[in-house]
């Protein structure tokens, strides 16, 4: 009897060559922060002096409550608004639904930045609509402060919600539904009692994403929340600021940062650690059909949710075409932004694309490789693997940002300042998003139909590129559209370190509405809109030939 | 039904099918636990093999250690005198056919079949050419356009069966390959198997649950149970003479009566059976419905163990029918033909008279003991 030699296996070498790239690319910068946040700025002595900073300094004090606000409000917002929506879309007949979730894509991966500034336009002190309502008699106050805050957040992030949830119901087996009415249950209670906790892992995943946008978001609060100060703002006025900057302080408030994060990740797991629903799904639930006051009624709610979320982008359209002379509105329509953009600013334009480009090209192939080994080679190392694809998940990009530039500032790879350096963040900050997409895709095709092909004698490389690549093309092309989405319009983290010829669209947006240019802003961000509208719309087409190749898959399967 | 043991000497294509596979010591556990406890088989050149047991008794383990999805962790594997196991599974040269098909959805049923031959660098012409026969022999001849998708769950398997065939693979490995399908359609395909198999003469392992299935389409059938193989036999041999109780259970229906050892003997029923061999302790005593006669309380029983009892239940079943006769030793099922007499009656009092020679006393262990003449 002798002991089976463990066969070659290449995915061996794949998981290797994830490691290495998540050390290097992710562990490594981020040990950069966490050093910095124990060391003394100017000794290099160990010290929790920058801690103790931390928590005797009244204004970072409120700054971490302020961050909780911001979080819990902002998931609070994103929660009623996105449930709400994907309650009335999801389950009735809602004319122009499809309409409506292509809005509330947009809404979502609409330009950062200049969103907290059309709210400004639209309800600031001066605001156009708080003018309008104020002559009709409604006194409404300036959306400053936290409340301003909260409610942009609410805007931004419920797509997500409604989103994630949406899915969720349209899996719920309508028979549940029906075994709880027949039992005598009314329907009311029905949609709390059975319905809701059926959805609860996708409540609760949108619920701590949304909570974690909301506390990495520093614009907003910048722009809206006046002296309400959390701690992303904090940390990058203390990184960026020229003179009197405090790294080893803006080290200690980033891992602060990421703690919150953690506990919330920590929360989220405890709160689905029994749900183990698996769908049952043997009927579809049909979308019901309304009649009357109640038609009407989820009608505008249901309008009313996504127009109100797509308010910043529609002001940022009108606004690019608007007369200006130098910064300042003229009264009437031009083309005058668009030509000072083309004219001045085709480089970040430029830099955009090439460097969105080639993080998804990087992202697609490494996430794909990666969401095999998730999805196939369940083991010890690959959850392990997977827990650490959490980490870019709960790092705000303004941390990862300061993460990348005290690491690679000095050699052994000191590639600061360099185009590689903004397309890494961007990569490893969007790598665990494909990753996860290509492991849930990979799970609807069973595995032996790659087995299949070795045993009829492919490699297994070539085996998966033969069988189970062609299967998930379309899962991985429109995954690979929204990672461009997201990597176009990646802001914080490229503040951090952009330099002159390196900036990227967001970048000079922000630059742009923080100098008073807001034609420039508007026109650039009108720009990045069309092109973001456009992705989202070619990935919308091959999700939907996807949904049509999963339905054979899932018929193979029975 | 008896083992007609195909040796065929003659080459095809390069390759002598005459290689026997030898399983050696196999053995594999996952997270500690042991799901092969070291299996020792030979499968000969040709033979319908059947690994047949319960769910989680390691059956599909073995099957995907043969095809190399699977290392284990000691023991050898070998097709005549070459080791498999040494051998990554896209070199082994075996084909496979799955539960749930693994047909390739995004290749037309003719590029399922061609697949392997593609990959083999067949020209083009003797590619078509085989595809064609391939699926002439599963019956899908004009399908080769067609997609997966448009195929019945019967017509998928088929393709499955075609592009296993086609490579002609040294052993060709079947997972359960009808339990997905419905009653009518499992046993037309079985009997399609059976038929191709033969004809093609390539040595098979067929893994099922099922043991009717096992009966009908095999060659030799090993019974596994808990990570070992329980016995090795001809369908016959395995439904006639377990060695084993496991089998006597799995494989059919038996009723078992609890019973004692007194110096050699068994008491059973007024009747004290001499062992062949000395067993101590309890026994079990196992016999098959169709074997256990009832008969009116008042009939002799001319020696023969037998217990009075009262028909519980009886079911008919148009050709006969099942009484289960309540006893002091529990309830026993009867295969009953006479449909109008006492054990067809509900309630009667009845004498369930249990025949000598089809008797089989088991031990504690589980290992038959004879009977002694």
């Amino acid at each position: 009897m002798s002991t089976a030699r463990p066969l070659f296996d290449p995915w061996r070498l794949v998981q290797a060559l994830t490691w290495l790239i998540l050390i290097v690319c992710l562990f490594w910068p981020l040990s950069a922060i966490l050093s910095a946040s124990f060391v003394d700025n100017d000794t290099g002595a160990l010290t929790l002096a920058n801690y103790r900073e931390v928590i005797e300094t009244r204004a970072f004090r409120r700054a971490f409550v302020n961050t909780l606000i911001a979080g819990f409000g902002g998931m609070i917002g994103s929660l009623v608004i996105g449930i709400t929506l994907a309650f009335i879309v999801a389950r009735h007949r809602i004319v122009g639904s499809r309409t409506l979730e292509l809005l509330a894509i947009l809404a979502l991966v609409s330009p950062p930045f200049i969103g907290a500034y059309a709210w400004i336009v639209l309800f600031g002190a001066n605001g156009v609509v708080r003018n309008w309502l104020g002559a009709l008699g409604f006194d409404v106050p300036p959306i400053f402060g936290v409340w301003g805050v909260i409610l942009v957040f609410s805007m931004k992030f419920f797509p997500h919600v409604f989103l994630m949830t949406s899915t969720a119901l349209q899996s719920v087996n309508p028979s549940l539904e029906e075994a709880a009415e027949n039992l005598g249950m009314p329907p009311g209670q029905r949609f709390f009692k059975v319905t809701l906790p059926l959805i609860t892992p996708a409540i609760a995943a949108s619920a701590l994403l949304t909570f974690v946008l909301s506390i990495a978001d520093f614009g907003t609060p910048r722009l809206i929340g006046r002296d309400f100060n959390v701690l992303a703002t904090e940390a990058f006025t203390l990184f960026g600021a020229e003179l009197g900057g405090n790294p080893g302080v803006a080290s200690a408030l980033s891992m602060a940062l990421i703690a919150i994060s953690l506990v919330l990740v920590a929360a989220q797991r405890w709160a689905v650690r029994r749900d183990v629903f698996g769908g049952n799904m043997i009927r579809k639930p049909a979308p019901k059909l309304l009649t009357g006051v109640k038609n009407l009624a989820y009608h505008l709610i249901a309008y009313a949710i996504v127009l109100f979320g797509t308010i910043p982008a529609i002001t940022a359209v009108i606004f690019s075409f608007r007369r200006t002379s130098g910064p300042v509105f003229q009264p009437g329509f031009g083309l005058d932004s668009y030509h000072k953009v083309f004219a001045q600013l085709s480089t970040p334009i430029l830099n955009t694309l090439v460097f969105s480009a080639i993080a998804v090209v990087l992202i697609v192939a490494v996430g794909t490789l990666i969401g095999y080994l998730l999805a196939r080679r369940p083991s010890a190392g690959t959850a392990l693997l997977d827990g650490a694809l959490m980490v870019p998940y709960i790092v705000p990009g303004i941390v990862m940002g300061i993460a990348y530039i005290t690491r690679f500032n000095t050699p052994p790879l000191a590639i600061t300042g360099t185009a590689a350096v903004i397309i890494l963040v961007i990569f490893i900050r969007r790598l665990p998003y494909a990753a996860r997409s290509v492991a849930s895709a990979l799970r609807q095709v069973s595995p032996r139909v790659e087995e299949a092909a070795i045993s009829l004698g492919a490699p297994p490389m070539k085996a998966f590129f033969k069988t189970t690549v062609p299967l998930i093309a379309p899962g991985i092309l429109s995954g690979a559209l929204m990672s461009l989405v997201t990597a176009m319009n990646e802001l914080s983290s490229s503040l951090v370190l952009y330099v002159g010829g390196t900036a990227t669209m967001p970048v000079r947006i922000y630059l742009a509405v923080l100098d008073g240019e807001y034609g420039t802003a508007s026109a650039l961000a009108t720009i990045l809109l069309a092109l973001t509208a456009l992705a989202v719309l070619i990935a919308f087409r091959l999700a939907e030939s996807r949904g049509a190749g999963q339905a054979s898959g899932a018929r193979l399967a029975t | 039904m008896q083992a007609c043991k195909v040796s065929l000497g003659k080459k095809r294509r390069g390759h002598v099918l005459a290689d026997r596979l030898t399983i050696s010591g196999t053995a594999k556990s996952f997270a500690g636990i042991a799901v092969l406890k070291g299996i020792d088989l030979t499968i000969e050149p040709g033979e319908f093999f059947t690994l047949l047991g319960p769910s989680g008794c390691g059956k599909t383990t073995l099957l995907r250690i043969i095809a190399g999805f699977l290392a284990a962790d000691s023991g050898s594997i070998a097709l005549g005198s070459e080791r498999l196991d040494h051998k990554p599974a896209h070199q082994r040269d075996i084909g496979m056919v799955f539960q749930d098909y693994a047909v390739f959805p995004h290749l037309t049923v003719a590029d399922n079949v061609g697949f392997g031959l593609k990959l083999r660098q067949v020209p083009k012409a003797e590619l078509n050419a085989r595809v064609d026969e391939a699926l002439r022999m599963v019956q899908l001849d004009r399908l080769g356009a067609r997609y997966p998708s448009e195929l019945s769950g019967g017509q998928q398997q088929r393709v499955g069966i075609a592009r296993a065939m086609v490579i002609r693979p040294r052993l060709l490995l079947m997972d359960e390959p009808l339990s997905n399908l419905d009653a009518k359609l499992r046993l037309e395909l079985r009997d399609d198997i059976r038929q191709l198999q033969k004809k093609l003469a390539i040595a098979t392992i067929y893994v099922t649950h099922d043991q009717e299935e096992a009966l009908a389409i095999s060659d030799r059938i090993c019974v596994m149970n808990g990570g070992v193989a329980e016995q090795v036999g001809t369908p016959t041999e395995i439904y006639r003479q377990p060695r084993r109780r496991f089998a006597a259970a799995f494989v059919g229906t038996t009723n078992f009566i609890k019973a004692s050892v007194e110096g050699g003997r068994v008491a059973l029923g007024g009747a004290h059976l001499p062992l062949a061999k000395a067993a101590d302790g309890p026994v079990e005593i196992g016999i098959r419905p169709e074997h256990v006669r009832v008969m009116a309380a008042s009939a002799g029983a001319a020696g023969m163990p037998a217990l009075e009892g009262k028909v519980a239940r009886f079911t008919y079943l148009g050709t006969h029918g099942l009484a289960v006769v309540a006893t002091e030793h529990g309830e026993i099922i009867a295969q009953v033909h006479d449909l109008d007499g006492a054990a067809a009656c509900e309630g009667a009092t009845v004498r369930v008279v249990l025949p000598v020679d089809r008797l089989m006393v088991f031990d504690a262990a589980g290992n038959r003991v004879e009977i002694a003449a």
